[in-house]
């Protein structure tokens, strides 16, 4: 391959090595051989983001992954439990070390304020406020064991995004776009479809850590532009930029041609690129006028409750149908300590028919099979709730024992619901996972090997998994 | 950038190895002079032709928030009294076309590498 250190050498006749480049390249030397061999490969135009052959046989080509912040109640959508109405107000005593960290007071079950309904052939329990999602529960692998370990909001976002609990590590989004590349020239790799508010935790949750920064997510705002200063003052056409690029291309190419050593430059000259390739494709990859009236009613765009989260899953298709390998949608607001019901209810409405839409709008363009779909939060709810604010207004705590989740999409055991939680829903006690193992298997139905996806930072090779985890062949077909 | 700079040289090739030396410290080869002085006759001809409208300072923003307990969204107004005495640099409208251009050779190197990293 064609290295500019090469070129510098025969130019100047020697070359600067920095003390910092120097000790890294006696660790580094295989790992640095390995990544310059892939990146041997790759067409110019992309760098680090074109695209790459899956490692195992797959056809899934993207995610959209559908992220429930503030940890939505498993007991109250698709984990029932009837137990609960027996128990309802009766006094909850936690045993020994399960004394819920949110403890205080007086503590009582609480019932769900929902009935349940058994959906699709395989019979998958749903909050019966889902009256659209049950058309697709054949669609649907419903998994009920994954186990989290944070009880606080960012640490449990961050363990869900990025495998590690404490930030900054490269998010789930980072690793696969790291892993396949992307399929779109003008488009984001990874792009996150967030609230007005930014979740707990903030950015982190689509950092691309100490992966390079091609691989960190994009945020696409909910409201009004969707990338702010995108488009150009008035009066500026393209020329004006393009011409302006091209000086600038000349001048940071003589720099890097005094400055060899510096990945750096490369990424942030190719950022401007990438950046005028989007001024031409973004606006009309969101701009969701080019949709028929048909499409928009079925996601529910124009709805009063389903407006927002149809919009997010009628762009998130636009996306993935453009080549962007990894949505993340944002529903905020799942944090119901208090007026289950009234909350609880209100996101249900909001999200079931958009994501209902989505499953069979995918469906019918024959793009199922090639993404996948996943919904979860970061963590469940307990059964039981304090009393707050001097009075019992049902609500739940947090609970990482026991959560609900699901896939849809490309390779999952759909119309099943794998694993379960014990009769009151507190904690996931068949096929029961850590969240790390519920990461390898998503990189399993997208052909990565969590064990090969690796990047040597901070003196080892580091994965998504942190020190590896389990395959839960179950949720795969 | 642009406006002091064309008050310190008065000739095209000054003002260009002027903007150099202003942003990176150094002069300008051959090359990037002809390059420049191109980029300028071109940026001058496009400016020519489209003039800037003159966009008014905000003076206050509607921000919008979730009520703590019940989740429900609700704006309120806020005064920006920073620019209630607020004298602005010159801006694009208060400028002729070939200022404009010359402004927008800062801006490029200002967006250079050379100028972002320091080695």
């Amino acid at each position: 391959m064609k290295d500019p250190r090469h070129a510098s050498l025969s130019q100047f006749g020697r070359r600067v090595v920095s003390r910092r480049e120097f000790f890294y390249g006696l660790g580094a030397t295989i790992g640095a051989t390995a990544f310059s061999s892939l990146l041997a490969d790759e067409p110019a135009s992309l760098g680090p983001l074109a695209p790459k052959a899956p490692m195992l046989p797959t056809k899934v080509k993207s995610v959209i992954w559908l992220t429930m912040e503030g940890g939505p109640s498993h007991l109250d959508t698709f984990d029932p439990k009837p137990k609960l109405a027996d128990l309802h107000l009766s006094k909850f005593v936690r045993e020994g070390k399960a004394f819920s960290a949110m403890s205080q007071g007086e503590r009582y079950y609480v019932q769900s304020p929902f009935g349940s309904v058994k959906a699709g052939t395989g019979g998958a329990d749903m909050c019966d406020r889902f009256v659209h999602l049950r058309d697709v529960a054949d669609d649907i692998c419903f998994y009920r064991g994954c186990v989290g370990e944070s009880v606080d909001h960012p640490t449990a976002m961050y363990h869900m995004n990025t495998g590690a609990k404490f930030g900054g590590d490269p998010a789930v989004g980072a690793w696969v776009t790291y892993g396949l590349g992307t399929l779109s020239e003008n488009l984001p790799a990874y792009v996150v479809l967030p609230e007005v508010a930014y979740p707990q935790g903030g950015a982190g949750n689509w950092s691309n850590g100490f992966l390079p920064a091609h691989y960190q997510g994009t945020p696409l705002r909910s409201e009004g532009a969707p990338i702010l200063d995108m488009e150009p003052p008035g009066g500026l056409d393209v020329d004006h930029r393009r011409r302006s690029l091209d000086l600038l291309k000349e001048l940071n190419a003589s720099h890097a041609d005094r400055h060899p050593e510096h990945e750096a430059l490369d990424a942030r000259m190719e950022s401007y690129e990438l950046a005028f390739r989007m001024q031409m494709a973004a606006p009309d990859a969101v701009d969701l006028a080019n949709e028929d009236e048909k499409t928009r009613e079925m996601y529910g765009v124009g709805g009063k409750a389903t407006d927002a989260f149809g919009r997010k899953c009628l762009t998130a298709r636009r996306l993935v149908e453009r080549g962007v390998r990894f949505v993340q949608l944002y529903s905020g607001g799942w944090d119901s300590h208090d007026y289950l019901e009234r909350a609880h209810g209100a996101l249900i409405e909001s999200i079931d028919q958009p994501i209902t839409a989505l499953i069979k709008d995918l469906k019918q363009r024959g793009m199922l099979d090639e993404t996948l779909i996943v919904w979860c939060g970061e963590f469940g709810r307990s059964p039981d709730n304090g009393i707050r604010g001097g009075g019992i207004a049902y609500g739940r705590d947090h609970n990482p024992g026991a959560m609900a989740m699901w896939f849809a999409g490309g390779g999952v055991n759909a119309g099943n619901v794998i694993g379960a939680t014990d009769e009151i829903g507190e904690t996931a006690v068949e096929i029961a996972h850590p969240i790390q193992d519920v990461h390898v298997t998503i990189l399993r139905l997208l052909g990565l090997d969590d064990h090969k996806l690796t990047y040597f930072h901070g003196g080892r090779y580091k994965q998504l998994s942190q020190t590896g985890g389990e395959l839960i062949p179950e949720i795969i077909a | 950038m642009a406006i002091r700079v064309e008050e310190e040289r008065a000739t095209e090739a000054g003002r260009i190895a002027r903007t150099f030396r202003r942003a990176l410290g150094r002069m300008p080869t051959e090359d990037e002079l002809e390059s420049a002085s191109l980029y300028l006759a071109e940026m001058t001809a496009l400016h020519v032709k489209s003039a800037p409208t003159k966009a008014a300072l905000p003076v206050e923003i509607e921000r919008e928030m979730f009520e703590e307990m019940a989740g429900e969204p609700f704006t309120y107004i806020e005064k920006l009294d920073v620019y209630e005495d607020y004298a602005p640099d010159a801006k694009p409208w208060d400028v002729g076309p070939e200022t404009r251009a010359l402004s927008d050779l800062c801006l490029l190197l200002l967006n250079a590498n050379e100028f972002i990293y320091v080695y």
